[in-house]
């Protein structure tokens, strides 16, 4: 077996016959037509999978597959239009000097590159895969609140316009970074309309993330097939509920703490004037208590793609279930208690609290790595594109988490602290991770929101010039911070190797660019390639994968008894009973009699040979 | 519901108890009481979900052995599309836009979402 061919038929399945195991289209064509020949029904995705087919139809959607594609598309676009900004920092870098923007267009640059890729990009994304992905791993319809959702996304829609617009805006956009710490964010400093214009974004972004966490909350709580038990949800599910709680602390904090800010600004209030009984360091602790939980509300959810993947191609179950769920609530709760370690150079924090705090974060992530690697190890591994990104991901998010713990600790973070460094750190923790792990999620999901994969060869060029221009950009940032050259400057002296490892760092930022080009050229080849993909194509775990490939309006015409984490396994080893769960068994021959639907595997449950259609076949 | 109200009152106890602490070593104002608020957030959830539990007892998917066929009828009613989101979304935005831009912006918000939230009335049965 190769990366690019992988051959599943040859994979050891302890002496069974690959063709013994159920296949998924097999029971959802026999029950599609009622009928117990097996062979009815559209198994290729031919019904109505209820997405828009109009503009109107798009612009009124409340469907949440509709609307988990539009988060997805939308931010894809915004991660485009901050990766582009990027370029404009790295060309104005490459060289000691001013060469392209001048100091006030490179400050609005940096402040919306940052908060174009945190607030309108990667949280997005997220709720991108909550939306599509939650209803569908819990067996539910949709997300309780549908219009709810529309309305999330709408908001979050305008308010990445109105930021972007700022730069229209007399005096330009905001230019005072993404954490907008007052007294340069105020009135006096920054009294452009641009300034306005990001407040009302950021304010409008995160009232839309909130909604959007009330609704995942609600509908994990309400909306759970029988037997879907709390304990019995895919992992991913749980990333994206501890996420949504998060959220649900953190966002109402900025959105708050942004009032304050615009109520400084247009009407003369003093709440970070330390002229007049304010403070700056109160914006910085409410900045931060939304700043620290938001790096894990974006890396949480890319935690999730990552455990759905790797027991997939590791053919192997996610190593302590129990456990990774107790890491992520770990990481939940610890990651609202270390904002301050953001503040230790401003000297009015309680250093060691936040420290041990900080420090004490790595265990819980540690597990995760520990079961990530532990999900492999052992296992059949085949390196198809989900999982290639995968482990780019993992070793990203290793190398970004040492880094952090370097951070962490208050001697070495008062030397590092807004140096290249940090911005090296955060690449990694933040954009690293993030990307690999959303080139995962779209190469393992994409046969099940379209029908059809994305080609292997073309991931293997793009994981390759991913991974290659990722460490050739941000790798020797840590040399540069080490070496003290700060971060949001557009000029530096060519002293101590600044100008090569600033050059080197522009020069991997075009491999960077580069690296979209086939995973363009695989999207454009798979719209125009027919629909091939069958409701599992992976042999994957989660229920999704229960359901035909595009899912059908709501989701699912038929759902597969739940008895443990994996229910799609369970099924389809449900002959097996020394691999499968024999619970699954006993719920099928309770189901018998009930309806038709469910006679073609009742049948394969009295030894008759299983059916699988030609297209099945490895 | 039960383990839905033991996850929340856990991460409500959380909070208080690292709210406490924070402040028995000196933590300044602010952070005492964000996290002594987040308490609040995750008690408000676990008293929801115990008084949910109590009402109606336990739930299918709360069950090991439930299977769809013990919960059967209608899951719920889900439109499928609706034009109030984006109207309210765009005067939601010309609100709070408004407080840079002036307030006949805010102004007109306001009557957009009042009217829309109005119309939602008849959204009720889509």
């Amino acid at each position: 077996m190769t990366a690019l061919d992988p051959d599943r038929s040859a994979e050891p399945l302890g002496g069974v016959d690959h063709d013994q195991l159920v296949s998924v289209d097999d029971v959802l064509a026999g029950g599609d037509d009622g009928g117990d020949d097996g062979s009815g029904g559209d198994e290729h995705g031919g019904h109505d999978e209820g997405l828009p087919k109009t503009i109107t139809g798009w612009l009124t959607t409340t469907d949440h597959k509709a609307l988990g594609i539009a988060y997805a598309i939308t931010s894809l676009i915004f991660l485009a239009i901050g990766g582009s900004l990027a370029g404009v920092i790295r060309a104005e870098l490459a060289e000691p000097g001013e060469q392209f923007v001048s100091e006030q267009l490179y400050n609005g640059v940096f402040t919306i590159h940052g908060s174009v890729m945190v607030y309108l990009f990667a949280v997005p994304f997220g709720f991108a895969l909550a939306n599509y992905l939650v209803p569908l791993q819990i067996g539910a319809p949709d997300l309780a609140f549908p219009r709810l959702n529309a309305f999330s996304y709408w908001l979050y829609v305008f308010g990445g316009l109105i930021m972007l617009l700022g730069f229209a805006a007399d005096g330009g956009a905001a230019a005072f970074g993404w954490f907008a710490y007052p007294p340069l964010s105020g009135a006096g400093a920054s009294p452009g309309l641009g300034a306005d214009m990001w407040i009302v974004a950021i304010i409008l972004t995160g009232t839309s993330g909130t909604l959007t966490a009330i609704n995942v909350i609600a509908t994990i709580t309400m909306l759970r097939a029988p037997g879907m038990t709390l304990f019995r949800m895919p992992i991913m599910t749980w990333n994206l509920l501890v996420t949504s709680f998060m959220v649900l602390l953190a966002f109402p904090v900025l959105s708050g703490a942004l009032f304050m800010l615009q109520l400084d600004r247009l009407f003369g209030f003093r709440f970070y004037d330390p002229t007049d009984g304010g403070s700056p360091i109160l914006w910085q602790h409410l900045f931060w208590f939304f700043g620290h939980p938001e790096v894990y509300i974006v890396a949480l959810p890319f935690f999730g793609v990552v455990t759905e993947i790797f027991p997939v191609f590791a053919r192997r179950p996610v190593f302590g279930y129990k456990g990774l769920v107790l890491a992520t609530l770990t990481i939940g709760a610890l990651s609202t208690s270390v904002w301050a370690h953001h503040m230790f150079v401003t000297g009015e924090v309680l250093v060691v609290f936040f420290a041990l705090t900080s420090a004490l974060i790595a265990v819980p992530t540690g597990v995760k790595v520990f079961n990530w690697i532990g999900s492999m190890w052992g296992g059949s591994i085949s390196f198809e594109a989900p999982m290639k990104f995968s482990i780019g991901f993992l070793v990203t998010f290793v190398a970004g988490g040492v880094t952090g713990v370097i951070l962490a600790s208050p001697t070495l973070d008062y030397h590092l602290s807004d140096s290249y460094f940090v911005v090296a750190h955060f690449h990694y923790v933040m954009g690293g991770t993030v990307i690999f792990a959303l080139f995962a999620a779209i190469y393992f999901w994409w046969p099940k929101v379209t029908g059809k994969k994305l080609s292997e060869r073309l991931a293997t060029w793009q994981f390759w010039l991913l991974m290659i221009g990722f460490n050739t950009t941000f790798f020797f940032m840590h040399f540069l911070g080490r070496d003290g050259m700060p971060r949001r400057v557009p000029d530096y002296a060519p002293v101590d190797n600044f100008e090569l490892w600033n050059r080197i760092a522009s020069f991997g930022y075009l491999i960077l660019v580069a690296s979209v080009v086939p995973f363009v050229i695989a999207i454009v080849k798979s719209f125009r390639a027919p629909v091939t993909e069958g409701a599992d194509p992976w042999e994957a775990n989660s229920l999704e994968w229960a359901t035909s490939s595009p899912p059908p309006e709501h989701n699912f015409d038929w759902l597969p008894p739940i008895r443990s984490e994996r229910p799609v396994f369970d099924l389809r080893w449900i002959n097996h009973d020394e691999v499968g769960n024999p619970d699954v068994a006993e719920a099928w021959v309770d189901r018998e009699g009930i309806a038709d639907n469910w006679r073609p595997l009742a049948a394969e449950l009295a030894g008759d040979p299983p059916t699988t259609t030609e297209g099945d076949q490895p | 519901m039960k383990p839905e109200t033991l996850l929340w009152a856990g991460v409500g106890t959380y909070f208080t108890v690292i709210g406490v602490t924070y402040m028995l070593v000196g933590g300044e104002p602010i952070g005492v009481a964000l996290l002594l608020m987040a308490t609040a957030i995750g008690g408000l959830i676990a008293g929801w979900a115990w008084d949910w539990g109590r009402k109606h007892g336990t739930r299918a998917e709360d069950r090991n052995d439930a299977d769809v066929t013990d919960v059967q009828g209608v899951v719920g009613v889900y439109s499928t599309a609706s034009l109030r989101p984006i109207t309210m979304a765009i005067g939601v935005t010309a609100i709070v836009l408004g407080l840079a831009l002036g307030s006949w912006m805010t102004i007109g918000g306001v009557a957009i979402v009042a009217s829309q939230a109005l119309l939602l009335v008849y959204d009720a049965d889509t």
